[in-house]
């Protein structure tokens, strides 16, 4: 079983990715803002991360940090869902380290799901390293 | 006749009629004194004879022997003065013995008459004087001879010598009517000759010079047109002559200075009306010296920047700026100095109290004859209200639209997640409702996502990168993306390009896509079912034109100049498609202009449009 760790205020949209995730037959942990991502993490190590970066209390960018900078979690894959479409947001998130960047309006949900699948089928390990490394 | 000629001629006579008549009063005057003599000496002689008559009575008749001497010497006189008169010569004791002249012919048978009868008077005389009176008591005969003749011819002598005399003056009267005649004669000539000189001084130089001082008091008072009419050929016909040409001068070179000075006047009316144009512009108005040193200063700088206009003059406008980074002010020196362009930028600036202020502005090098510059006009507008406004505007907007993303997001996902039947089956209406509701939900995505990025174009932030990109790529990746769009229109991609697909770019791959994505997209759009859309690309001198060319509704000819305004949309359009943002060419015009390249288009309404952009070639 892979565990994916979905981070994303929104109710809804959690919910969709859990749906989606589970009937792809992961376990998903699910967390609505970076305090509460930062629990789950500790709790038990996801085999990829789908992190919203607008939330409440701590942000996206902010668990993103956290993540790459702990040696345990920087190997995990991060793919960065986020409706902030421009490209400050997008440079910025990728060189702290995430290895995707989805504008959620933009996709539909089958396309992250085929995203999230090279990563937890083992195909494709996170790449990525934050810059200031 | 010249004048200096005229007045030689005239003084040379004057010179001469003085000389002569001069040399003629002094001629008459030894005449005078000639004649005299010559009146005198006959004169004497008449009064001699009768004295020679009383001394030889008294020798004679008194038996004077002292008389002998005085008959003598009245004889020797007599004799010296006769001949004297007759030959010429001094007459001793006349007239301080003046030389006498010989006795002209006409008066010569006067005197010889006279000297016959002198000479037997003489020579009987001499015998009364050499003889001794007395011979024995007794008269001498021959001195009693002599006597006779005498007392005989006394009266005859007399008659004799009288005639001389009146001969001598009736012949000095004439001469003195002769030169009573060449005087007058000589006055007249003089009066004449003054009389000439004065009516010709009159003529040929007095009224002309009276008409020449009218003539320059005319033109003293501004009448240049006058003309004065001297036609007289000298020196006076000369002066008149240059003035005449003098005041045609002057009437000439007089208007052309009238027509320079209101020229100058008008240049000074307009030269005024910048000068307070500039003045009253609330926009900030700066002169420079080719360094920069400024030479003006409106008085909205003196609002805008805080310092006083004179504190500014001769000051660099370093005075409120500085405030930038120092490559930014040597970009600006190097465009405006170095390649000699306008500047146009943002600037951060410092007032005098210390507030920072955003202006907008512009810098253009004004060149002179050589193209050198000459100073820099600078041009600033205090933008920072419009930047807070503007700021608050973009920020409220990407929030809004953020916020608006999310449920949208929300829908389209969950949708998604329906139509995978996870959730167990979906009936074949209910799949129909849910198509539809994501076809809306994805219009109203389009448009949100299309206000984002025409507010993060608006807001100007990221800088073009550069890229080389092959036409091939591009366009590959293109008709990859928009496939799925043109098939559901059931309208055909064609890319034309064909060989000359190798030709490269240099430039922002993102943003160029972006541009011929918005291109194909509304090429696809305003097509119907089965047109054709085609793909092509020229190079040239300026650069690598690619160009998207439909068969569809085209744009109508009144609106063509609007349709890169923002949410502009041309009115058959609307009517096609009611549901376009009107933001896609206004986003492809701005990010055409953050790459350097031109966009162009052509168009027949109802038949075709074909939009271009101009990559250029990257310079440096």
């Amino acid at each position: 079983m892979v565990r994916v760790l979905v981070v994303e205020d929104e109710d809804f949209l959690r919910q969709a990715l859990q749906d989606n995730l589970e009937s792809d037959g992961c376990t998903v942990d699910v967390a609505s803002h970076g305090e509460e991502a930062l629990e789950r993490l500790r709790a038990e190590r996801p085999a990829l991360i789908l992190l919203d970066l607008l939330m409440p209390k701590k942000d996206g960018f902010f668990v993103l940090e956290e993540i790459r900078k702990n040696p345990e979690w920087s190997s995990i894959p991060v793919i960065v869902l986020s409706n902030l479409g421009g490209d400050t947001e997008i440079k910025r998130a990728m060189e702290m380290g995430a290895d995707d960047y989805f504008v959620k309006s933009q996709h539909p949900i089958e396309e992250v799901m085929e995203k999230a699948k090279e990563y937890f089928a083992g195909r494709k390990g996170t790449t990525r390293r934050p810059a200031a490394e | 006749m010249r004048l200096h000629k005229k007045f030689g001629i005239l003084f040379l006579s004057v010179f001469l009629v003085d000389i002569g008549g001069l040399s003629l009063v002094y001629h008459f005057q030894s005449l005078e004194k000639t004649d005299t003599a010559v009146v005198d000496a006959s004169g004497r002689n008449r009064m001699l004879s009768q004295r020679i008559g009383f001394y030889a009575e008294q020798i004679v008749r008194k038996r004077s022997e002292e008389a002998k001497a005085e008959l003598q010497m009245a004889i020797d006189l007599h004799d010296i003065s006769f001949y004297a008169l007759k030959n010429g010569g001094i007459a001793s004791g006349i007239a301080n013995d003046v030389l006498l002249p010989p006795t002209p012919k006409d008066l010569l048978p006067v005197v010889l008459a006279s000297e016959e009868l002198w000479q037997q008077y003489k020579e009987r005389a001499g015998v009364i004087v050499r003889e001794p009176t007395v011979i024995n008591g007794e008269t001498n005969p021959q001195v009693v001879a002599a006597i006779d003749f005498i007392e005989k011819n006394g009266s005859e002598m007399l008659r004799k010598n009288n005639e001389m005399v009146a001969a001598y003056v009736h012949r000095s009267q004439r001469k003195h009517r002769n030169i009573l005649v060449i005087f007058s004669a000589v006055i007249l000539i003089f009066v004449i000759t003054a009389g000439f000189i004065s009516y010709a001084t009159r003529r040929s130089i007095l009224q002309p010079l009276q008409r020449l001082g009218i003539g320059i008091r005319e033109i003293e008072t501004g009448n240049l047109d006058y003309c004065i009419d001297i036609k007289t050929e000298n020196e006076v016909g000369d002066l008149a002559r240059s003035f005449n040409e003098m005041a045609a001068k002057l009437r000439t070179s007089y208007s052309s200075l009238r027509e320079k000075v209101r020229e100058a006047e008008r240049e000074a009316e307009n030269v005024k009306k910048f000068y307070e144009a500039a003045e009253a512009a609330a926009e900030q108005i700066i002169i420079t010296d080719a360094d920069g040193g400024i030479l003006y200063a409106n008085k909205a700088a003196q609002q805008i920047t805080g310092f006083p206009v004179r504190d500014m003059i001769g000051k660099r406008p370093s005075l409120w700026g500085k405030q930038m980074s120092s490559a930014f002010y040597a970009t600006m020196w190097k465009i405006i100095k170095d390649e000699k362009k306008t500047f146009h930028g943002e600037i951060k600036n410092r007032r005098k109290d210390g507030r920072e202020y955003v202006a907008d502005l512009y810098i253009s090098p004004i060149f002179d004859a050589n193209n050198n510059v000459k100073f820099f006009v600078g041009i600033e507008r205090d933008i920072t209200k419009e930047k807070e406004l503007e700021k608050l505007r973009v920020d409220f907007l990407a929030l809004a639209s953020h916020q608006l993303c999310t449920p949208l997001s929300g829908i389209k996902w969950l949708i998604d997640t329906l139509n995978r039947t996870i959730l167990g089956p979906v009936t074949p209406r209910q799949k129909e409702y849910l198509h539809q509701i994501y076809r809306i939900n994805e219009r109203m995505i389009k448009l949100v996502f299309d206000m984002l990025n025409a507010l993060r174009l608006d807001s100007g932030v990221t800088a073009a990168k550069r890229e080389k990109l092959s036409v091939a790529a591009l366009y590959g990746e293109a008709l990859v993306m928009m496939e799925p769009a043109a098939k559901d229109r059931g309208v055909v991609l064609r890319n034309a390009v064909g060989k000359r697909a190798g030709m490269m770019m240099e430039t922002d791959a993102a943003i160029l896509r972006n541009i011929l994505e918005c291109f194909v997209s509304n090429a696809i759009q305003y097509s119907n079912s089965g047109q054709e859309v085609i793909l092509d690309a020229q190079e040239d001198a300026a650069g690598i034109t690619l160009s998207v060319q439909d068969s569809g509704i085209g744009i109508p000819a009144a609106e063509r100049e609007k349709i890169f305004e923002r949410f502009y949309r041309a009115s058959n359009a609307k009517k096609m498609r009611p549901d376009g943002s009107g933001l896609g060419l206004y986003i492809a015009a701005m990010l055409a202009k953050r790459i350097g390249a031109a966009i162009t288009f052509a168009s027949e309404e109802g038949r075709w449009s074909s939009f271009r952009v101009c990559v250029p070639l990257w310079a440096g």
